[in-house]
C-alpha cells in the first residue's frame, strides 16, 4: 500500500518534470479507478493534482509567466517531500504536503488563469464523474472528490454516460408506475 | 395521502431547469406529499447557499422547503442496516466496493420509514442497485477488468431491507405533470414545451437517454397526430 502510494508520487513527480501531460492525465485516470474501488480519498486526491498538474502545463499562458519556474520548482519540492514522509510512515505529513500541492494550483491558477471556476475544481468534476461512470453512486462519487453535486450533474448531463447503457424501465414504463397514485 | 421522497439528484435537477413550480403545481394537483430527508437539504441548500455561484438553486429549493409543499424530515432515520448491506455486497481483491454514501442510503431509509409511494432518484447507480444489482455487478466487473464479487446473502438481506421501493425520475414526473396540466404558469402546455424540459433535464444530469425521450415524445406526437385526422 505505502509502496504503491510512492510508487504513483515519484510517477506523478517526475512526469510533471518531464512535462509529459499523457502520463499525468493516465496516472490520474489510474489513480481515480483505484480510489473509486478502495473508496480511499488520498488516492483520488493524488489523482486530481496529477490530472490539474496536466491541465497547467497544457496552458501556455501559465508556463510562459515569468514566475511558472519557480512555482513548478515549488511543486517538485513537494512531491519529493511527500514521497519521502510517506517513505517514513509519516501519513499526517505527506498528506500536508498534498495539501500544500493542492493550495499551489489553487495560487497559480487564480493568479495566472483566465477562468473563475478553477482548474482543481475541473479536476474534481471531471474524475467525479469517471468514479461515478465507473460504477460509484453519485454522492459518493462527490464525497470521493469534493466536487459540487450540482456542477457534477451539469457535467455528467453533457456526457454519453446515460446514453451507453439501456435503462431497465424506460420513460413510458416508470411514468406508468406513478399512473397509481396521480 | 400519496408520499414521494426525493434525493438530492433529482430535486437538483429539477430546480436548476427552473421547474418548480410545475412540480408544486403537480404536488398539490394530486394531493401528494414529497418529502427530502436531512442530508439533501444539506446538500442541496444549506451547503451551495455558502457558495455564491450556487445560491440561487438553493434559495429556489429553499422556498419550496419554507412554503410547505416540500417537507423535510427532520427526525433522525437510521441508515445503518442499508448503509452496511448496501456497501458489502460488491467485493473486489476481497475488500468491499463502497458504492452508495450517506445521503442515497438516507434517502432509500426514509422510503421505508414512511412507506413512501416512490422514491425519484435522477442518478443511475442507486437504481441499478435496488433494481437490476447483477447489471451493476457486470458493469464493475467490466470497467474495472477485474473479478468481481457478489456476497449473495447480503444482496438478498438489503433487497429484503428495500422491500420493493417505486422509482421514478425526475423526468417521469414532469412528464406525468404534463400530462396533468400542471406546467401552467411556468411553461406552455405544448409537446415542444414538454421536450425541451425533458431535453433540460438530461443534460442537466437526470440519467434518461437521448434515444428514450425521442421514442416518448414521438409516440406523444404521433397519437396528437392521429386524434386531429380522425376529428378531420
Amino acid at each position: 500500500m505505502i509502496s504503491d502510494l510512492v510508487e504513483s508520487t515519484n510517477k506523478i513527480r517526475t512526469a510533471f518534470e518531464r512535462n509529459d501531460l499523457v502520463k499525468l492525465r493516465q496516472l490520474s485516470n489510474n489513480l481515480i479507478e483505484e480510489a473509486a474501488l478502495k473508496s480511499d480519498k488520498v488516492l483520488a486526491q493524488l489523482s486530481l493534482i496529477s490530472y490539474s498538474l496536466q491541465k497547467i502545463l497544457s496552458k501556455p499562458h501559465i508556463v510562459e509567466a515569468g514566475k511558472w519556474n519557480k512555482i513548478k520548482l515549488t511543486i517538485i519540492s513537494c512531491l519529493q517531500k511527500a514521497s519521502m514522509h510517506l517513505k517514513k510512515r509519516n501519513f499526517n505529513e505527506f498528506e500536508k504536503e498534498l495539501d500544500n500541492i493542492s493550495d499551489k494550483v489553487f495560487e497559480v491558477d487564480s493568479s495566472l488563469g483566465n477562468y473563475v471556476a478553477n482548474v482543481y475544481e475541473k479536476a474534481r468534476i471531471k474524475q467525479a464523474s469517471r468514479a461515478y461512470a465507473f460504477g460509484l453512486s453519485l454522492r459518493q462519487s462527490v464525497s470521493l472528490t469534493d466536487a459540487n453535486e450540482k456542477d457534477l450533474l451539469s457535467y455528467i448531463g453533457g456526457t454519453k454516460i446515460h446514453d451507453r447503457e439501456k435503462e431497465f424501465k424506460g420513460l413510458k414504463e416508470r411514468k406508468k408506475l406513478l399512473d397509481g397514485i396521480f | 395521502m400519496n408520499e414521494l421522497v426525493f434525493d438530492s439528484s433529482s430535486i437538483i435537477s429539477i430546480s436548476q431547469n427552473c421547474l418548480m413550480n410545475v412540480l408544486e403545481n403537480l404536488s398539490k394537483k394530486t394531493e401528494s406529499r414529497f418529502k427530502i430527508a436531512k442530508s439533501v437539504e444539506f446538500e442541496s441548500v444549506t451547503k451551495p447557499l455558502t457558495i455564491n455561484r450556487f445560491e440561487l438553486n438553493a434559495l429556489r429549493i429553499k422556498k419550496a422547503v419554507d412554503s410547505g409543499w416540500l417537507e423535510l424530515e427532520k427526525e433522525k432515520i437510521d441508515l445503518t442496516d442499508i448503509l452496511n448491506l448496501s456497501n458489502n455486497i460488491f467485493f473486489a481483491e476481497n475488500k468491499p466496493i463502497k458504492i452508495i454514501h450517506e445521503g442515497e442510503a438516507e434517502t432509500i431509509a426514509l422510503c421505508k420509514k414512511i412507506g413512501a409511494f416512490a422514491m425519484v432518484i435522477d442518478e443511475r447507480t442507486t437504481r441499478m442497485l435496488i433494481e437490476e444489482p447483477e447489471n451493476l455487478a457486470k458493469k464493475l466487473r467490466f470497467n474495472y477488468r477485474k473479478k468481481i464479487k457478489t456476497n449473495k446473502n447480503n444482496l438478498r438481506d438489503f433487497s429484503s431491507a428495500v422491500g420493493k421501493i417505486r422509482i421514478v425520475r425526475s423526468a417521469e414526473l414532469i412528464a406525468k405533470a404534463f400530462e396533468l396540466n400542471c406546467f401552467e404558469g411556468e411553461l406552455e402546455s405544448s409537446l415542444k414545451a414538454l421536450e425541451a424540459a425533458l431535453y433540460a433535464l438530461k443534460f442537466n444530469g437526470c440519467a434518461i437517454s437521448l434515444e428514450e425521450i425521442k421514442e416518448y415524445v414521438g409516440a406523444l406526437n404521433a397519437d396528437n397526430s392521429g386524434r386531429k385526422k380522425a376529428f378531420q
